[in-house]
């Protein structure tokens, strides 16, 4: 699970060291609940993070995204459920069992970094190791190594508070890592840093988790962070997870309507269905005269032929122009919004109103305008057919 | 491996709820625990701990003396009296420092921090003597300036009680408005001077209303610390033949024979609900959110230039700091230099006669052990209890919160009345009466509000998640408590320690009540002295009483300055996203409520 590792020198080789039987960093939550003041913040939630794995809990803010995290950390006591750590159960409020923070071997990032003020650099990453009693040499072998891991190495001796947001944020993800954690937790931990930072720590943390392989749990409302980072995808909302899978699979296939819109879709239809095969349909929108090939949903059973659905089309998924064999859409313009990089257009087909957004929609999009008729190809890839709410 | 553990786990889950327990006991004991024993104690007819029956007849007596009406009556005229000329005084002195471009602003606040500092002792004696009817050096000025046999001021009177009072709570008022008025936000101001108001307009129309909140908030707890007073109407208001609630508990157990501990109670009791009540109606106006938060970011300090008025505001700060500072200090230093009062020669008798006496050194020992350690014990309690009450559910956050709050409502006789029927009705604990013990345990009860408020300041300042991240890394909740907390508040510690010990020295009510005669601090021995005429050594050990605090003041500061000095850089206390800054000394003193004990 982590080979490369194992040519890197610094940082390396003790990490490596701590995966043995290949169960110690997974995490196997069953029933989690937790309620502040009465309000359910998560509810009833299952999941099983594999050893190894790099999951992203994402979903808008209130989701409970955190606080299952926080859950996983020992810092909030969950209201029912079972939390297990590899082989050692931390949390099963069935039988009275939590076991606190500072017992259950983690590494966090915090959103705000929390690195201790009066400490520095080096005494912040030593913290966690002098806390389990390691001698001075290894101690500081370690941090050194830790700083090395995130590029940090020459500022061992600065105080946190003289370093930048960046320089903060990779100091707080050593002293997560140093102690070799059988879970590595972030909760959200680039929304501190401005945009261009933000893409570069994005590319250190994939290069960091690849290098060392620890299990992550990363919570953020980022989509690209998620995409990027993440092996899986756990969508929440509302303290349910609404879909889990990779991140390929989330974005093209989206399990639901609310999570359709989440990930970006914007136009929903409601059609009919002609014919299904395989992850493969063919539907009518509702008072359409034509049909439309789409996706759906990899092991979705309730879209059968003869049944309704919702179509849900992203904005990009249409072409100007007829042409090939792909399904044309014809309509009238009905409003141009110029938006620099793209140009949004409010397309009028056969009653249903589309949105259709297009890169450099060329010269001969120019005199385009409002009352226009104009004929769209629409890309099955970006058409994906969902199960009607209940 | 892994079953064993989870036992464990069990048996530390169920070790942390006999904690939370033992914790939930032992704040009820220290400051729950004396309340319910006032109410008992009323309907006992006899002293703590001695077999008596349940009688309703102490509360009948109490109820349907003719003096208990006069205190009353005479309480709330003090109160309410010396309340409305102390917020008066301390909103224009804060006005004048904040907003004004008078001449000596900046004098204002080191004055009043001296002035609340200042012991109501130091306030008592001096002015018994700077207005004593014959020998005060106000009456012999007097005297030169119209050359004749006039005898105009009188401390030992209505005036002079509530004037003398007002001074001192001026300080405290001021201090408490001092943040709402630099918080005040100048848009509100240019708004309506653009819209067309003048000055005087923006200030009664706009300034006023908005500062009606804060000023609402200052005139009840001063008010109940007018209630409560008890070293001001005792010794000036003794010999004037005025009686407050407070003096009239303190008759009950002292002058009664047998003491009339029940009266006591009854009395006492009255007041704490006078004054629960008075703190209620405040937080509910304070929480309906009549409260204007005046924040706000000023693009430059534009304070008002007063033109003509300004000399008069210099003028005021200049009178207050004689009246309120100057004056006292004088006299009390004249009068330790002068065989006897009124008598202008000056000799050490009563410096070789203080310091000769075995008591007084006694005396200062104890007063230190007991300014010390109860402001110690103080500061470690509240640190503990807020420390645990932030990670603990709400019920106990809040229980924790409100339970040290409680000696609030209880000015220190009746604390003392309190403290006497729980720890002398309680089997084992009864040994403690009349040891220098139960009066350590009344100060840190009664400094608690101070030390509670001045932890929860510096506390509020850590982010939680510098105590998680810890938690995280493997640390116990103990060593979260020492490694990071103490540490990251280790200076607003260090001062709220200096706060607590210098009010717990000034302190007469408590130890006078809870002392053994035999033991005195010098607050006791002052006092005594006072009362049985002797009142140069009564001002003798009061200055050097004052000089031992300057002294131990200022080695703090010094101590601060050194710390300051050798820590290389600032440090941010919290992360990134919020500023903090570790608080001077100055800043202690201004948490919401306190309790001048």
């Amino acid at each position: 699970m982590n080979g490369d590792l194992r040519s890197i020198d610094v940082g390396g080789a003790h990490l490596a060291s701590s995966a043995g039987d290949g169960r110690t960093g997974q995490i196997a939550i069953e029933g989690l609940s937790k309620t502040f003041d009465g309000s359910t913040v998560v509810s009833d939630l299952d999941l099983l993070v594999r050893d190894g794995e790099f999951i992203s809990l994402l979903g808008p803010s209130g989701c409970g995204k955190t606080t299952t995290l926080r859950c996983i950390a020992g810092l909030e006591q969950p209201s029912a459920g079972r939390i297990a750590i590899g082989a050692d159960v931390v949390t099963d409020t069935r039988r009275d069992i939590f076991v606190p923070p500072n017992k259950r071997r983690l590494g966090m990032v915090f959103q705000s970094y929390a690195l201790w003020p009066h400490m520095s650099v080096f005494g912040n990453i030593a913290y966690p190791l002098r806390l389990q009693k390691r001698p001075a040499g290894e101690i500081r072998k370690r941090v050194i190594d830790a700083l090395a891991l995130v590029g940090l190495d020459h500022l061992a001796n600065r105080g946190v508070s003289e370093l930048s947001g960046g320089q903060q944020q990779r100091t707080a993800l050593a002293r997560a890592l140093a102690s070799e954690p059988r879970v590595l937790l972030l909760d959200e931990p680039l929304s501190n840093l401005d945009a261009s930072l933000r893409a570069h720590m994005r590319a250190e943390l994939r290069r960091i988790h690849r290098e060392i392989g620890t299990t992550a749990v990363y919570v953020t409302h980022d989509q690209l962070e998620a995409v990027t980072l993440s092996t899986r995808i756990a969508v929440m909302n509302q303290g349910r997870i609404q879909q889990i899978g990779a991140p390929r699979e989330i974005f093209a296939t989206p399990a639901s309507r609310w999570v359709a819109e989440f990930v970006g879709f914007e136009n929903f239809l409601d059609v009919e269905v002609l014919e299904r095969s395989g992850d493969r349909a063919r539907v009518r929108p509702r008072d359409w005269p034509i049909t439309l090939m789409c996706r759906t949903a990899s092991g979705d059973s309730t879209l059968r032929a003869g049944g309704r659905a919702i179509l849900a089309v992203r904005s990009t998924a249409f072409q100007a122009g007829a042409g090939g064999d792909t399904d044309s859409v014809d309509g009238t313009l009905e409003d141009v919004v110029y938006m620099g990089e793209v140009t949004e257009f409010t397309v009028n087909a056969y009653g249903s109103r589309l949105r259709v957004r297009m890169i450099d929609p060329g010269s001969e999009t120019h005199e385009l305008e409002a009352g226009r008729p104009v004929t769209l190809r629409v890309s099955p890839h970006h058409a994906v057919a969902l199960p009607c709410p209940a | 491996m892994a079953a064993a553990s989870e036992i464990n786990w069990r048996r530390q889950a169920l070790g942390r709820r006999v904690g939370t327990l033992a914790l939930v006991l032992l704040v009820g004991f220290l400051f729950i625990w004396p309340v319910a024993m006032l109410f008992i104690g009323i309907f006992r007819n006899a002293p703590p701990g001695l077999p008596g029956e349940w009688t309703l007849d102490p509360l009948v007596r109490t109820f349907a003396s003719y003096d208990t009406y006069t205190a009353l009556g005479n309480s709330v005229i003090y109160a309410v009296s010396t309340t409305a000329l102390a917020t008066l005084l301390g909103a224009a002195f804060a006005f004048l420092a904040t907003r004004t471009t008078v001449r000596l602003r900046q004098c204002i606040t080191p004055v009043m921090l001296l002035v609340f500092a200042a012991p109501n002792l130091f306030y008592a004696i001096s002015w018994a003597l700077l207005a004593d009817p014959s020998t005060g050096l106000l009456n012999a000025a007097a005297r030169f300036v119209t050359q004749s046999q006039v005898n105009p001021f009188n401390g030992y009177s209505w005036a002079g009680l509530i004037i003398v009072q007002s001074l001192k709570l001026t300080g405290f008022c001021y201090l408490l408005l001092l943040g709402p008025f630099e918080a005040m936000n100048r848009s509100f101001e240019e708004a309506s001077l653009i819209a067309g108001a003048g000055r005087l307009k923006t200030v009664l129309l706009i300034d006023i209303p908005l500062m009606t909140p804060a000023i609402f908030g200052v005139v009840i707890v001063g008010t109940v610390f007018g209630l409560g007073a008890f070293d001001i109407p005792q010794i000036l208001g003794g010999l004037a033949g005025i009686s407050v609630l407070s003096t009239e508990i303190f008759r009950a157990v002292n002058f009664s024979v047998p003491p009339d501990y029940a009266r006591a109670s009854a009395l006492g009791l009255f007041m704490v609900f006078a004054l629960a009540l008075l703190l209620v109606i405040q937080w509910r106006v304070v929480k309906a959110g009549r409260f204007v938060t005046m924040t706000g970011k000023a693009y430059k300090q534009d304070r008002w230039d007063l033109g003509g008025w300004s000399s008069v505001g210099t003028a005021a700060i200049v009178i207050f700091t004689i009246v309120a500072l100057l004056l006292p200090i004088t006299q009390l230093v004249l009068t330790s230099f002068q065989p006897a009062i009124g008598v202008y020669k000056l000799t050490l008798k009563n410096f070789q006669a203080v310091l000769a006496d075995r008591q007084t050194v006694r005396a200062f020992q104890v007063t230190l052990e007991l300014a010390v350690l109860s402001g110690l014990l103080a500061m470690l309690l509240a640190t503990w209890f807020g420390h645990v009450g932030r990670r603990s559910p709400r019920w106990l956050e809040r229980y924790l919160d409100t339970a040290t709050l409680v000696p609030i409502v209880l000015p220190g006789v009746v604390l003392a009345v309190g403290l006497l029927w729980a720890y002398v009705s309680t089997p084992g604990l009864r040994e403690l009466y009349g040891t220098f013990w139960l009066a350590l345990i009344g100060l840190v009860v009664a400094i608690m509000p101070i030390a509670s408020r001045a932890v929860r300041g510096a506390l509020a300042q850590i982010a939680k998640d510098l105590e998680e991240a810890a938690a995280v890394a493997g640390a116990s909740s103990m060593r979260v408590l020492f490694d990071i907390v103490v540490r990251l508040m280790s200076r607003s510690f260090a001062s709220g320690w200096l706060v607590t010990a210098v009010i717990a020295a000034g302190a007469l009510d408590v130890p006078l009540m809870l002392l053994s005669p035999t033991q005195p601090s010098v607050a006791i021995l002052v006092y005594s002295h006072l009362i049985s005429g002797i009142p140069t050594e009564a001002a003798t050990l009061l200055v050097l009483l004052l000089l031992a605090i300057i002294a131990i003041a200022l080695l703090f500061a010094a101590v601060n300055a050194l710390v300051g000095i050798a820590r290389r850089r600032p440090v941010d206390h919290t992360a990134p996203a919020r500023r903090t800054d570790t608080q001077p000394a100055g800043a202690m003193v201004r948490p919401q409520l306190e309790k001048p004990v």
